[in-house]
């Protein structure tokens, strides 16, 4: 055999190839290292605003609501008020209230459940923290449209917004629709 | 025993190896790319806000009393079992109502037709005058055919095409009159 060794040329060589492509390499993992973080960033906003909406809605589909108004005193107060059952047709049949308090003046922004009437100082029953990056936009956050008398619908929109550009084209916003008033609506 | 040589590659052998290389990548390039575009697009189909949203026009439509003109043309063989009641009129009795989930909801098309949609692919894709009608198609395509039994009878599928900035969201639930 021949034990000849490579050449300072043909090393040479080689070792700006590997390097041209180790560059190369370098950047295209880069650029889904990023992009495996914004996809992780997706998939928890996603499970918020489905852990959240599952929440509400299971109170608005099994319960159903009487009113929903925001709070004199704090207009980021929600106030959603139930039945005791589906089949409630007046005030007297209103039974638990539930309230959302959106906090987006902290460092931290997140929407805070309360499963009974809000005093000041009480503690929520759970505290839904929004993830890094992600601000609440402004109100108003409930919307009505009573053009049937008897079949009124109530729309709870909260903006969630991301500067990041990587955010811009999904909407992460929570959006409940939901039917309101006489047990006699057609969606009951 | 073969007797090895110190020769090596010559430069036309390399070119042929490199070029087969090219090639096989190549293929797999072009078979991966799309299945990544179809994976952005899923993101889209039977998302929890569009379910909820199908759930509230399939109570409309059961509380509402009049699907005896829904199931005249689902069961009609002659037609094409498939029935577009966006504009919310003729099909249900309080048409205001519709309107306002509609609107509300952003609903951009609400189609009923057969449970099992083996063979309504064809005629929902064709007849659906939206935007972004490659989008619904691939949704379409997507769905599973639902094969219906003896049983299933009186089920059908409810199909909703929600309009976001964007995109379109997309959602199917059964119907049982």
């Amino acid at each position: 055999m021949n034990e000849k060794g490579f050449s300072i040329i043909e090393l040479l060589i080689c070792f700006v190839l590997v390097s041209i492509i180790s560059v190369s390499m370098f950047q295209v993992v880069l650029e889904y290292q990023d992009r495996q973080q914004v996809e992780q960033t997706k998939a928890k906003i996603l499970t918020y605003k489905n852990t959240l909406t599952k929440k509400i809605m299971d109170k608005v589909i099994h319960k159903g609501v009487w009113s929903a108004s925001t709070s004199p005193l704090n207009s980021n107060i929600i106030i959603l008020s139930l039945c005791q059952s589906l089949d409630c047709y007046e005030s007297d049949y209103v039974g638990e209230t539930v309230k959302l308090e959106i906090d987006k003046n902290n460092a931290n922004p997140s929407i805070k459940y309360y499963d009974s009437d809000y005093l000041p100082g009480v503690k929520p029953n759970e505290v839904y923290e929004l993830p890094d990056g992600f601000i609440i936009g402004d109100g108003p956050y409930l919307s009505f449209d009573n053009r049937d008398e008897n079949n009124k619908l109530l729309l709870i929109n909260i903006p969630i917004e991301n500067e990041n550009s990587d955010f811009n084209n999904e909407d992460y916003s929570i959006k409940i629709i939901a039917p309101y008033g006489n047990w006699t609506h057609v969606l009951r | 025993m073969v007797k090895k040589t110190n020769r090596g590659f010559v430069l036309m052998e390399t070119l042929i190896v490199s070029c087969f290389v090219m090639a096989l990548f190549g293929m797999l390039y072009t078979t991966v790319f799309p299945l990544l575009g179809r994976y952005e697009g899923r993101k889209h189909y039977d998302d929890l806000d569009s379910k909820y949203i199908a759930n509230w026009v399939r109570k409309m439509i059961l509380n509402d009393g009049n699907y005896g003109k829904f199931k005249n043309i689902l069961n009609d063989g002659n037609g094409t079992r498939i029935v577009d009641f966006t504009n919310c009129s003729g099909y249900v009795n309080n048409t205001l109502s519709c309107i306002m989930l509609r609107d509300l909801a952003n609903i951009k098309k609400m189609y009923l037709t057969t449970y099992s949609i083996a063979d309504r692919k064809y005629a929902l894709i064709s007849q659906y005058d939206g935007d972004r009608k490659d989008d619904f198609t691939h949704y379409i395509e997507y769905l599973p055919n639902y094969n219906t039994t003896s049983a299933k009878q009186d089920f059908y599928r409810l199909i909703v095409v929600v309009e976001h900035d964007n995109y379109d969201t997309y959602a199917t639930i059964e119907v049982i009159f």
